[in-house]
Parts: C-alpha cells; structure tokens; sequence
C-alpha cells in the first residue's frame, strides 16, 4: 500500500525582530491510508504547526512533504462556527468555496446532519448548539469536502471534561467508520491511547520525534475495534499509559 | 400566551412599562420647561429676545419661511447633500478598507498619510475645495466626505485586522482564497462595527455639510445661519440650530433602526 502522506526531514523556525525561535527540528513520518495517528507532546512544542505545515497552510523551512493528490480536511481547536450563518450554512462553508455545491454534495451534507442528529438544528443559527453539537457541525463540515485525511487540532479540549469523552468517543468512532485516515494532535495521552492505532511523541521545543509507539489492544486482534470509552475500559490500556506518561515526563 | 405568564413576570413586565413612563414623562417636561423657562425670560424682559430670541419668535420665523416654501428648500439642500455624503462615505470608506486590508504593504507604506489626514481639521480644506471645485454642492459634499471618510476607512481596517486567524486558517484549511476570508468572514463579521462606524459618520456629514453650506453660502441650513449673522436676525440662526437638532436625531435613530434590524 502507497502512503497518502509522507514527511522527510521538516524543520520550521518562527522569525521575529527578538529572533529565531525553531519550532520543528528534523520530522520525519509515513501515514497509510486507514490508520489514526496521534501526536502527543508538551503543550507549546508545535504540535499546531506541524499540523499547518502538513495542510498546506505555511511552508517548511527544510525538508518535503509527500501527499500528492491528498485532499485534507483540517479541524481546529476550536468550533469557529460562523455565527450568522445557520448550521446548514457552516455546515456547506467548504462546498460553497471550492464551487462544490452540487445537488450530491449537499445531498451528502443533509445526510450527515441526520446521521450527526443535528437535522432538527439545521436551520438554527450555531449559538443554538451544546458544545458536543458545535464540534459535531465542525465535523460534517470538514467531512463535506470529503478529504481523504483529517487532522485533527485538539479538537475537543475546548469542552468540559463529560463532554469531551462523549465526543471524542462519538467523533473517534464515526471517523473510524468512515475508513478515513487520520491524524490526532493532543496533549491528552488517554485521549490519544483511546483513540489511535499508533502514537508518536514529540520533545520540547523544538520538537523532535522521541519515539512512535504503535497500540495493539487483544481485543481488537479477534473482534471488532473498540470505541474508545471501551478502549480506556481495557486491560491494555493502562500499560500504555505508563508507558507514555514515561516518554513524556522523561523529556 | 398571557395565562402562562406567572404574576412575578407580569409585575416585573408592569415595573419595567412604569419605567419607560417615567422616562419619556422626564423628556417631556425638561423640554417643556426649557421652553418655558425661555419664553418666560424673554416676556419679563430678563433676557433681550433680540439676540436670544424665543419659542414664540422661532416658531413665526418657522410659519413666514415656511409660506414662501424657502424653509423647506434650505433643509431640502441639507438633507439630500447629508445623505450623498453619508452614502459616499460608507461605499468609499469601505471600500478603501478593503484594499488597505488586501494590500498589505501598500496600507504600510501609506499609513503616515492616513494619519495625517485623519487628524487634520478638515474645514481648513474647505477654502481650497471652493477655489477648486467651485461655488457649488460639489465642494459642500466633497468637505463633508473629506471629514468622514478617513477616520472611516481607518477604523473599519483596525477591524479587519482584529479578526481571528483561526478562522482565516478555517477558510484557507477548507479551499477559500482572499476573497473568500474578506467577504464570508471579514465582512459579515464586522457588521456591528460597521454599523457604530456609520452611525459616527452620519453626524460627521452633517458637521461637514454645515461647515460647506457656511462657506459656499448659497442654500441649505448652513446658508441660513451665515445669513442669519450677517442680516442679524437671529431667529434664523435659532431655527436652524433646531431644525438640525431634529435632523442629527431623525438620522441617528434610522441608522438605530438598521442596527436593530441587523442584530435580530
């Protein structure tokens, strides 16, 4: 199987009048197709840039990254839900820019705002939704432009803590029914053991690649994959946790 | 519906009618005293009505302008150039925003005369518009757009700037290009600023009509105050002093009205 995204070698620095600050140093990973990778690692080591890196959105300094013909759908931290716009609005926001609305895509969307449970609030304007919702419309509308891999921003930590397991239960699961790949950007080890297939932990700034450590729960081995309230239920889990907890508080 | 409202709800609905009274009873009477207190001063010779005139002497002044029709001509002429202005103002400082906002370097490098011209005292260009421009409306509009447009387009661009990058990466994330962050984003986002922007640039244009009208001295409100000093009938310059009071209120509560319907 081919990667649907390569990278060799990334480096990135911030420039400002006070100097240089370097932000990555010497990245390098392959991600297939299917598979959910998290990144874990200290709040401020650029994690977030190296998600923008990998959308295209700012250019490395050094090094390449490989995704020909990847469409990537990019979830931030936060909802960003525009609030003049009703949720079927925010919802077509990508279509309407790429000149994608055609009767299927929209189709596609409606379906999603059903399946989401979130048709009864289509027409209503974002303020209108729970927390859980709002990342939810986030979602159907990254989802509409139907990218091949999502990255995923912090995407729930701007939730209170019930929330936030119910989310990312809900959105972990409907991502992995979806077949999409995906990658995690987290500073929540639990979150990311619970939801990912491997997870690869990034150093203080600059941030380099300490070591990437694949998951392999037993259940999933014979059954189906766990969701991830499942996963934190599991005896494996907790062995994985140390594990990190280990890399990360080492660094 | 009103056999669901609990009595705590109608008595607090009740208390806040009681108030509304109250103020527009308070408005009612400061006006009306403020009238009295006047026209009683001038009667017992406590005030000399030739220079501080009075309500009575305003109000036939009013009726004798208001049979030769020329009153309404002279707030005719203020009002319409007040709106062209006014419209002027919101299109070009808009769009002067726009491309501030859009040309980054450009907006850099023309920064010091924004500034400059933001804070210079606009009425000294006036003379210079009339030998310019003309002995004309031309100039009355173009003083009056001058005094609104800068402060205007400066502001809107602060607005633009304040946006959250987060969204801009929103947009760039899912496929849009500038145009797409200006007018999904930028724009609709800056509604309310818009909005408080032009109800400063309404009262700035009647200012800039009034000063243009002083000086270009053929029609309008401003024209009737100068001749007004000059002649020294002073109940002109009164009247017109009122009659805009009432316009500046009538335009403000419009672009009210328009913030209003926006934000439901």
């Amino acid at each position: 199987m081919s990667p649907i995204l390569e990278c060799r070698d990334l480096c990135f620095s911030y420039h400002s009048a006070e100097g240089e600050t370097e932000a990555l140093r010497d990245i390098s990973f392959t991600v297939f197709p299917g598979t959910f990778t998290a990144i874990v690692g200290p709040s401020g080591c650029g994690k977030s840039t190296l998600l923008s890196l990998l959308c295209g959105l700012i250019p490395p300094e050094r090094g390449e990254i490989i995704s020909d013909h990847t469409h990537i759908g990019y979830m931030l931290q936060r909802d960003h839900l525009l609030e003049w716009r009703t949720v079927y609005e925010n919802a077509i926001l990508g279509l309407e820019m790429q000149h994608q609305c055609t009767e299927e895509n929209l189709q596609f969307v409606r379906q999603m705002l059903t399946a989401y449970g979130l048709a009864d609030f289509a027409d209503a304007k974002p303020s209108a939704l729970s927390g859980g919702m709002r990342q939810r419309a986030a979602l159907i509308r990254t989802m509409a432009i139907r990218p091949d891999l999502l990255l995923l921003d912090e995407p729930f930590s701007a939730l209170d803590y019930q929330t936030r397991l119910e989310v990312a239960d809900d959105i972990g699961s409907l991502i992995i029914q979806s077949g999409k790949t995906a990658i995690l950007v987290t500073h929540d080890l639990s979150e990311a053991i619970s939801l990912a297939d491997r997870v690869i932990v990034l150093t203080r700034r600059p941030a380099e690649i300490r070591c990437i450590l694949p998951l392999d729960f037993e259940e999933e081995r014979t059954g189906p994959r766990l969701t991830s309230l499942e996963r934190r239920n599991s005896p494996s889990f907790p062995p994985y946790f140390q594990r990190l907890w280990k890399e990360v508080r080492h660094l | 519906m009103t056999k669901d409202v609990s009595t705590a709800q109608q008595n607090w609905i009740r208390e806040q009618e009681r108030h509304r009274r109250h103020i527009r009873l308070g408005r009612f009477l400061l006006l009306c005293g403020f009238l009295l207190a006047w026209e009683g001063s001038v009667s017992l010779g406590w005030l000399n009505d030739f220079i501080f005139s009075s309500p009575t002497r305003i109000l036939s002044t009013f009726v004798a302008l208001a049979r030769d029709g020329s009153i309404f001509r002279h707030i005719g002429f203020t009002l319409s150039e007040t709106l062209i202005s006014f419209t002027l103002v919101t299109v070009l400082g808009l769009a002067a925003a726009m491309l501030l906002w859009r040309y980054r370097l450009a907006a850099e490098i023309l920064e010091p005369c924004l500034v400059t011209l933001n804070s210079l005292p606009k009425s000294a260009l006036a003379p210079l518009l009339i030998v310019w421009l003309g002995n004309n409306a031309r100039t009355i509009i173009v003083s009056a757009v001058s005094i609104a447009v800068f402060g205007s387009a400066v502001s809107l661009l602060t607005q633009f700037r304040e946006a959250d990058t987060d969204k801009i990466r929103l947009i760039r994330s899912l496929g849009g290009g500038t145009r797409d962050i200006l007018f999904k984003v930028l724009l609709p986002g800056s509604l309310p600023a818009l909005i408080a922007n032009m109800k400063v640039n309404i009262g700035l244009c009647l200012i800039g009509v009034i000063i243009g009208e002083m000086l270009v001295c053929r029609n309008g409100l401003g024209y009737l105050i100068i001749y007004g000093s000059q002649v020294f009938k002073l109940d002109y310059i009164l009247l017109s002093i009122f009659i805009l009071c009432v316009i500046a209120m009538a335009l403000y509560r419009v672009v009210g009205t328009l913030e209003k319907r926006v934000q439901t």
